[in-house]
């Protein structure tokens, strides 16, 4: 599904430049639940951004199911985000001014879904996360692992093929990130979604198939 | 999706509601301040459009000129009209208009005075002033028949049919109603509310149809219609050669040239002293403009300031959105529907608060403005489009530059303001300082100007000081038993009859020293009085000696001169010199007896001028001047106008003080001190209002930084100072900018007065202390609020 061929990036520093990534090939398929492991600075969200179409690469391929992502234009890029790939952030990244509904709402509004199907999409998302009672809070109303739940949620709302997951536990306590975890699990198993999270958890890199190990900018 | 929006749009505006209320507040306030400016210059830029011959009618000015020197005004001779009429074939028709004051017009019982005016017989053809009755070529044709308006007839008549009726004139002769004119629009200078056919006023001057009266100089306004052919150059050139035909040879006999003029009749109203007018009226409109223009923008620059540095804190969200699957398309139409909806707001308020004003405005500005009617859908219309415009602009920074940022770029929170947008804001908060600075300064030099002028020593007494007026026969007649019974009261101090109401101006004359040639002559005021003139007056003689009536000569040929006089003339010896003139062929000639210290009799806009005083016969005077003692006013006044009715029932007892008539003098100047301080107040206002939002938003921005150096121990003070001193040093820019610019402009316009302050240092301190001030109130607001804040809870929102 997703191919990275020789992928670099690196950022001018100065007169020289500073690199981030080095020479990556990468290949996960469809179904995988990847985690990203590596010290600070490794370039492992760096990585992450790169699969996420965030970052553009300096040199090197990426394929996006056969198709290569470079080719892509702005338009294109945006259809995968409205519907292919989702993100989790570790800081949660919730639009503070919308409740939890119409948090979880946004994504279907960009994609232009009739209100019908939004409002039985996003009951069924509260319903199935328990996050019922919650839907007319706003994200400063509540817990740190609540915040994460609405996120993910808001990321799974529009049934992505690819769950992109940044420390999506880093801000919480050993419990909730637990509870997070096996939310993801049941995605990857149930949902079929892709999962490729960061993480610095031995624990929680344990959940995945695989795990990619990052140090200066290589896959160790 | 438009619904999503506006509902995003709304929770933000309501979650931050200052910055909401400031920024709504200053473009509704800006734009209502223009909507009234507008209305205002509007109004007086429409002064007699709307006679259908507007564009062919001129006035004729005219200007005695003395050692090169004179200005125009908008009378002339009484021969002129008809004259021009006769000898230029451009002029179609010419009128005169007489203006005789403030008359008495009665109709049986009814006695009112009213402002009078003669007019020739083409007054209704010339202008557009529709008749309800009366045929308009024909209605002011004969002598003693005159036009009222709608107005004056329901006053004098209520619903009878006043056309036929008689009139009484001052109760000097009567005259019939011919015509009934509908009342006249406001924004007219040609308007008047009671015609008498100048027909009326040749008959009453005995038959003298004036035509060689070509020196005489009366308040008469000569108005002239050119042919639809005509060509405007010859008819200057015919009208120089008219000149010189019938008034060259007498003015060089004076010493004196003289010059004419036609001045379109649509710029008579802004340039009331004609085509080179440097009067302060039709720079004021200009000026208003540039204010309006000026507050408009700086309300505008403020809301797209706010606005866009309020976008930076929106970046995070655009990040997200675009992660999310917003196209910037989407984006961009949601930011600009919400600074849309923002300023659209900020329109309606700015029409109510304009709606609100009015009234107050109309007081004040002496107008009757209107906000709603046809003719201002333009204004309101072209508003609303710089509304929608200001919406855009201010809606475009966030929806065009963060939508096209890199989210991962503001994801990360690396996402800083670029370089040109923070000297942008700074570029604005200079402006809007500088602007504030001049007008503060302003307000201080035009207030301080009129202080000067309330309080300045006029050389005479003028408080307790009461001008009884002597308009009729009937009242001159008893003005010596008028005086012995006023100075049996204990109330009167002493009682004077002249012909000088203080104040208010008088006649001209050219007098010359005895054996001198005419060319040498000085052009004084003739001041006529008796025995207490300078007694009741409380002037001070500085040599010589007062008239009195022990001296037989005193009580017609002695002469009393002021020291602008002596000065214009050349004395060495002023006490002793004969001089002379001659007033309508008599001849007046005497000894100078005493010299009196300047006093200002006319307006301190224009130096004292010289003048001369002597003792008239009591018949001459038209003027009872009444020192009071101290005592209850009203009382007082009440006293004096008992006493009148019993000498002459039926006659008006008129009178003003001569206080009031000089502060009058100051109105037009008081109006223009009192504007300024309002546009000073507004610009600071909306100045400060900018300045604030910026200081919440900025102090937000770094509230983290704040946070961290409260951790390592910073003080209040110091965190206060950090964060104030950036804008300090702006405002400091803005002030160095302003002070000379204001200081140049104002003494030019001081320039204009005879008498007039200084501009000292102290003021253009002050309006640099007062704006620094007010800048700090409002920056350190936030700033301490900001340095106060515990650091934990600015540190934890990161």
């Amino acid at each position: 599904m997703i191919q990275l061929k020789h992928i670099s990036k690196h950022y001018p520093v100065g007169f020289g430049k500073n690199e981030i990534l080095k020479d990556i090939d990468l290949t996960i398929f469809e179904g995988e639940f990847v985690s990203i492991m590596g010290p600070s600075g490794s370039g492992k969200s760096t990585l992450l951004h790169v699969l996420g179409l965030l970052e553009e690469p300096s040199q090197g391929e990426y394929l996006f199911e056969g198709e290569s992502v470079f080719r892509m234009n702005e338009k294109k890029r945006t259809q995968l985000h409205r519907g292919t790939i989702g993100f989790v952030f570790q800081a949660y990244h919730l639009i503070d001014e919308l409740t939890v509904y119409e948090n979880i709402e946004t994504p279907l509004l960009y994609k232009n879904m009739p209100s019908a199907e939004r409002k039985s999409r996003v009951a069924d998302v509260l319903d199935r996360f328990n996050i019922v009672a919650k839907k007319d809070l706003f994200p400063s109303q509540l817990s740190g692992g609540q915040q994460q739940l609405v996120g993910i949620a808001r990321a799974i709302v529009a049934e992505p093929r690819v769950i992109l997951a940044d420390e999506p536990t880093g801000n919480l306590h050993s419990d909730q990130a637990k509870e997070i975890m096996e939310l993801f699990k049941h995605l990857n198993e149930k949902d079929k979604i892709t999962i490729i999270q960061v993480t610095h958890s031995e624990l929680n890199a344990t959940y995945g198939h695989r795990i990619i190990q990052i140090r200066d900018g290589k896959i160790a | 999706m438009l619904k999503h929006y506006l509902k995003i749009a709304i929770r933000h505006l309501r979650q931050q509601k200052v910055i909401t209320a400031i920024n709504i507040a200053g473009l509704s306030i800006g734009m209502a301040c223009c909507i009234l400016i507008i209305l205002f210059v509007k109004d007086e830029r429409s002064y007699d459009t709307f006679h259908v011959n507007a564009n062919s009618i001129y006035r004729l000015n005219s200007a005695v000129i003395k050692d090169n020197e004179g200005d125009f005004w908008g009378g002339s001779q009484l021969p002129a009209g008809p004259a021009m009429k006769a000898e230029l074939g451009d002029v179609k028709s010419a009128v005169r208009i007489q203006a005789d004051g403030r008359t008495l017009l009665s109709y049986k019982d009814k006695q009112i005075i009213e402002d009078v005016v003669y007019a020739d017989e083409d007054y209704f053809k010339m202008f557009s002033f529709p008749l309800k009755e009366g045929d308009p070529a024909k209605v002011l044709k004969a002598p003693y028949t005159m036009v009222i308006t709608e107005k004056i007839a329901r006053k004098y008549f209520g619903s009878e049919d006043p056309v036929g009726k008689m009139m009484r004139v001052s109760t000097k002769f009567d005259c019939q109603i011919t015509g009934v004119a509908k009342d006249m629009p406001q924004n007219s200078d040609v308007k008047h509310d009671v015609i008498i056919s100048f027909a009326t006023y040749i008959a009453e001057a005995g038959g003298n149809n004036f035509d060689q009266a070509w020196f005489y100089f009366t308040n008469t306004a000569t108005y002239v219609q050119l042919n639809e052919h005509a060509d405007l150059r010859r008819a200057n050139r015919e009208l120089v050669k008219l000149k010189a035909r019938h008034i060259d040879k007498i003015a060089k006999s004076l010493g004196l040239g003289f010059a004419y003029e036609l001045q379109p009749l649509l710029h008579t109203h802004l340039r009331p002293h004609g085509e080179n007018d440097r009067s302060a009226q039709s720079k004021l409109i200009y000026f208003y403009m540039i204010i309006a223009a000026f507050i408009l923008l700086i309300a505008c620059f403020n809301f797209m300031n706010l606005v866009t540095a309020r976008a930076n804190e929106r970046a995070l969200e655009v990040g997200l959105r675009k992660v999310m699957g917003g196209a910037r398309k989407t984006l961009i139409a949601q930011f600009l529907s919400e600074s849309i909806l923002l300023s659209i707001l900020s329109f309606i308020i700015a029409v109510l608060l304009a709606l609100l004003i009015l009234p107050f405005f109309n007081a004040f500005a002496d107008k009757n403005l209107y906000l709603f009617g046809w003719q201002q859908l333009p204004m309101l219309g072209g508003l609303f489009i710089v509304t929608l415009l200001v919406g855009v602009i201010a809606g475009s920074y966030p929806a065009f530059y963060l939508s096209g940022f890199l989210p991962i770029a503001v994801l990360k929170g690396n996402f800083k303001s670029s370089g040109s947008r923070i000297w942008i804001r700074k570029g604005l908060v200079i402006a809007q300082f500088f602007v504030t600075v001049v007008l503060i300064i302003a307000t201080i030099v035009t207030e301080s100007q009129l202080r000067y002028w309330q309080h300045k020593d006029l050389g005479f007494d003028k408080d307790r000081l009461v001008n009884i007026y002597l308009n009729y026969k009937e009242t001159g007649k008893v003005a010596s038993v008028l005086k012995t019974e006023l100075l049996r009261s204990h109330n009167v101090k002493s009682v004077t009859l002249s012909n000088m109401a203080m104040g208010i101006s008088n006649s001209m004359n050219p007098v010359v020293k005895d054996g001198d040639t005419d060319d040498k002559s000085v052009t004084s005021s003739i001041i006529t009085g008796d025995f207490d003139l300078l007694k009741t007056m409380d002037i001070k003689l500085m040599k010589g000696r007062d008239f009195s009536p022990v001296f037989s000569m005193d009580s017609n040929n002695t002469f009393i001169v002021n020291q602008a006089f002596v000065k214009a003339m050349g004395l060495k010896n002023p006490v002793g010199t004969v001089i002379k003139w001659e007033p309508g062929g008599i001849v007046r000639k005497g000894e100078i007896i005493g010299v009196v210290k300047d006093f200002n009799f006319q307006t301190l806009v224009v130096p004292v001028s010289p003048a001369i005083c002597f003792v008239a016969p009591v018949e001459r005077s038209s003027v009872i001047n009444v020192r009071l003692n101290p005592g209850d006013v009203s009382k007082q006044m009440a006293e004096m106008e008992k006493l009148w009715k019993e000498l002459v029932p039926g006659y008006p007892f008129e009178t003003s003080f001569v206080a009031d008539d000089l502060a009058k003098q100051y109105v037009e100047a008081g109006r223009v001190a009192k504007l300024f301080g309002v546009f000073s107040m507004l610009s600071i206002f909306i100045a400060c209002m900018g300045l604030f939002g910026l200081s919440i938003l900025i102090s937000r921005q770094r509230m983290k930084e704040i946070g961290i150096r409260k951790v390592l121990g910073a003080s209040v003070f110091g965190i206060t100072t950090l964060l104030s001193k950036d804008f300090m040093k702006l405002i400091g820019v803005a002030i160095l900018l302003a002070t000379p610019l204001a200081w140049f402009v104002l003494n030019r316009w001081l320039e204009n007065f005879a008498y007039r302050i200084t501009i000292e240092w102290w003021m253009l301190l002050m309006a640099g202390v007062v704006s620094i001030f007010i800048a700090l109130l409002t920056i350190s607001f936030q700033s301490v609020k900001a340095a106060l804040m515990n650091p934990v809870r600015s540190l934890k929102t990161e």
